[in-house]
């Protein structure tokens, strides 16, 4: 078994691409009026769709958006939990929008078509001699979904994919396609480099990249009480540090990953996925003791050496999740999320012995665009996650109330019930933003129910 | 000792599960020829099928497993392509394909049953 697999595979995070694209058309694989369903990675969102479509071209979804007058959303790899897809009138995908338009080496940019997955972004960059300076830990997302939700690995000194965003190209509702950055079409820019899909749908991004580097990741047991103290301070020494608490057990795992020239190596073990199907199967036999639970868990978890493993950066970050989960994440002000930690733990602990998942906690650096829950504060961010087939509303209901007092700032593409008011709390630039939605969208063709509502549009 | 107790726990517990489970199934040995597929095919299989289809652990019938894919296709390929156009358990409708046709689906299946090496 690989550990890391097992216990990284579980968790994290995920989000992935929920952002909207255009309409009907050649690229419809429904030849017949017969609607077929979508739903996302976990199954928790469904939708039937008047239409599904996939342009081929950038030319192809100018046309599609500009004659269409359906309402359009995009989806990228279907990794949001989140209601941002669903729609019961066009749903677009932009998968076949992928790989790289243009590299610029003197800047160490490259202008990437929006619907590439991160897996493929990884050998491509490093063909052309860069990487992406951070990728989060699942990698089936597309870039695009992941610009538009904000989705973010973990690094104290690292933003979230958006925050080396240097440019886009955008389809507007008139099928205008327009570029912007920070020096062009700047207040598009803004809201654009999260944009939930609702300004149109992107077509490429220029990402600011760097050289290719090699991760050494480290993978070490240690007991909650222990690691807390030091979880500070860890998330300063690393480059990229995160941890999972387990509930149920009193021990975390650490995952810390540095720039190294060593060579590759694996040394791991367990495997995430049979790692947590161990853990349902320790609570489904164990449930009617949580102490012998908690000695049998954690006395295994304390003889697991510590692990390491060499590679390139793109093949470091990524886990495969396949045992599926839904997930609510929240991001807090870096000052207050471990507190709120063992708030949750608590909660966890006395309310829900069915949850076999571990939480994961991971460190994101501050930015300063107007829709990213990062915008001007270093954050980190709780996730807590429910296995796919159980019901996951009673320990959300319980949970979310705490990341909210201290201040947290949901996931986009994650579980949430914060509403209009709530995020106009929570975010200074909320109203810029949807003056910017307004101009470039006036009626509305990005829109879905879930952005209809968040947006506080009748 | 308590890795030994957790391990023969474990152990216990997946021993149960597979004694329920294992599904028996005969194997058909088949003398057709491997399935090459299209350029355009093949890009559909990189986008849409790979990440599950390749991957053990999904628990999606796997590229060229022909035990798993005789057992889904003895049932017939009407059902099988309805599962995948219209989705099942794990797999979404078209596996997100949504440029697909009914018949690249179905050519898909049969090229996964059997592929060229």
């Amino acid at each position: 078994m690989n550990r890391r697999h097992l216990i990284k595979s579980l968790v994290a995070g995920t989000v992935a691409s929920a952002f909207p694209l255009p309409f009907n058309c050649l690229a419809s694989n429904a030849s017949s009026n017969t609607k077929y369903p979508w739903k996302n990675w976990s199954g928790n969102q469904k939708c039937f769709p008047s239409q599904r479509i996939a342009p081929a071209s950038v030319g192809e979804l100018q046309t599609l958006i500009k004659t269409s007058h359906s309402k359009i959303r995009a989806v990228g790899a279907g990794h949001s939990f989140s209601e941002l897809v669903p729609t019961d009138e066009t749903l677009l995908s932009i998968r076949r929008l992928s790989g790289l338009k243009d590299v610029n080496t003197e800047n160490n940019t490259a202008t990437i078509y929006a619907g590439s997955t991160l897996r493929e972004i990884g050998p491509l960059l490093n063909e052309q001699n860069q990487a992406l300076v951070n990728m989060p830990d699942i990698d089936q997302q597309t870039l695009s979904g992941c610009i538009c939700t904000s989705t973010h690995g973990t690094g104290r000194t690292l933003g979230s994919l958006s925050h080396y965003v240097e440019a886009l190209d955008i389809v507007t509702a008139s099928g205008d396609l327009l570029h912007c950055s920070q020096h062009e079409n700047i207040e598009l820019f803004k809201a654009a480099q999260v944009s939930l899909g609702a300004l149109g749908i992107i077509t490429s991004i220029t990402m600011k990249n760097t050289n290719p580097f090699k991760l050494k990741r480290q993978s070490q047991w240690l007991p909650f009480e222990d690691l807390l103290p030091q979880a500070d301070a860890l998330s300063r020494a690393n480059r990229n540090f995160e941890f999972y608490y387990f509930p149920f057990t009193g021990m975390a795992l650490t995952d810390s990953l540095n720039i190294t020239t060593e060579p590759n190596s694996l040394n791991e073990e367990l495997d995430g996925n049979s790692g947590i199907m161990d853990l349902k199967s320790a609570r489904d036999y164990l449930s009617w003791s949580n102490k012998l639970r908690e000695l049998i868990l954690s006395s295994y978890m304390k003889t697991i050496a510590l692990e390491e493993s060499i590679d390139h950066s793109y093949a470091i970050y990524a886990t495969e999740r396949n045992v599926r989960f839904n997930e609510m994440e929240y991001h807090l002000p870096a000052e207050l999320g471990l507190k709120a930690l063992q708030e949750v733990r608590l909660a966890v602990e006395s309310k829900f012995p069915e949850v076999f998942f571990p939480i994961e906690c991971r460190f994101i650096k501050a930015d300063d665009i107007w829709l990213s829950p990062f915008y001007q504060r270093d954050t980190i961010s709780i996730a807590v996650h429910r296995y796919f087939s159980e019901d996951h509303e009673p320990l959300y209901k319980a949970i979310e109330p705490i990341l909210q007092k201290y201040q947290g700032r949901p996931h986009w593409g994650k579980i949430n019930t914060f509403s209009n008011k709530k995020f106009e709390q929570a975010y200074p630039k909320w109203k810029e933003f949807q003056e910017v939605r307004q101009h470039y969208d006036p009626n509305g063709k990005f829109l879905n129910p879930y952005l209809i509502r968040t947006f506080g549009l009748s | 000792m308590i890795r030994i107790a957790f391990n023969l726990l474990i152990t216990l517990i997946f021993s149960l599960q597979i004694s329920a489970c294992s599904p028996v199934s005969d194997v058909k040995n088949t003398k057709a020829e491997p399935i090459k597929i299209s350029t355009e095919l093949s890009a559909i299989y990189q986008r849409s099928c790979k990440n599950c289809h390749e991957v053990e652990a999904t628990g999606a019938p796997l590229l060229g497993d022909k035990e798993r894919w005789h057992t889904i296709l003895e049932k017939g390929m009407d059902i099988a392509l309805d599962r995948a156009m219209s989705g099942y358990q794990g797999m979404p409708a078209f596996g997100q394909c949504f440029e697909c046709s009914p018949e690249q689906i179905k050519a898909l299946i049969i090229y996964m049953s059997n592929p060229s090496k």
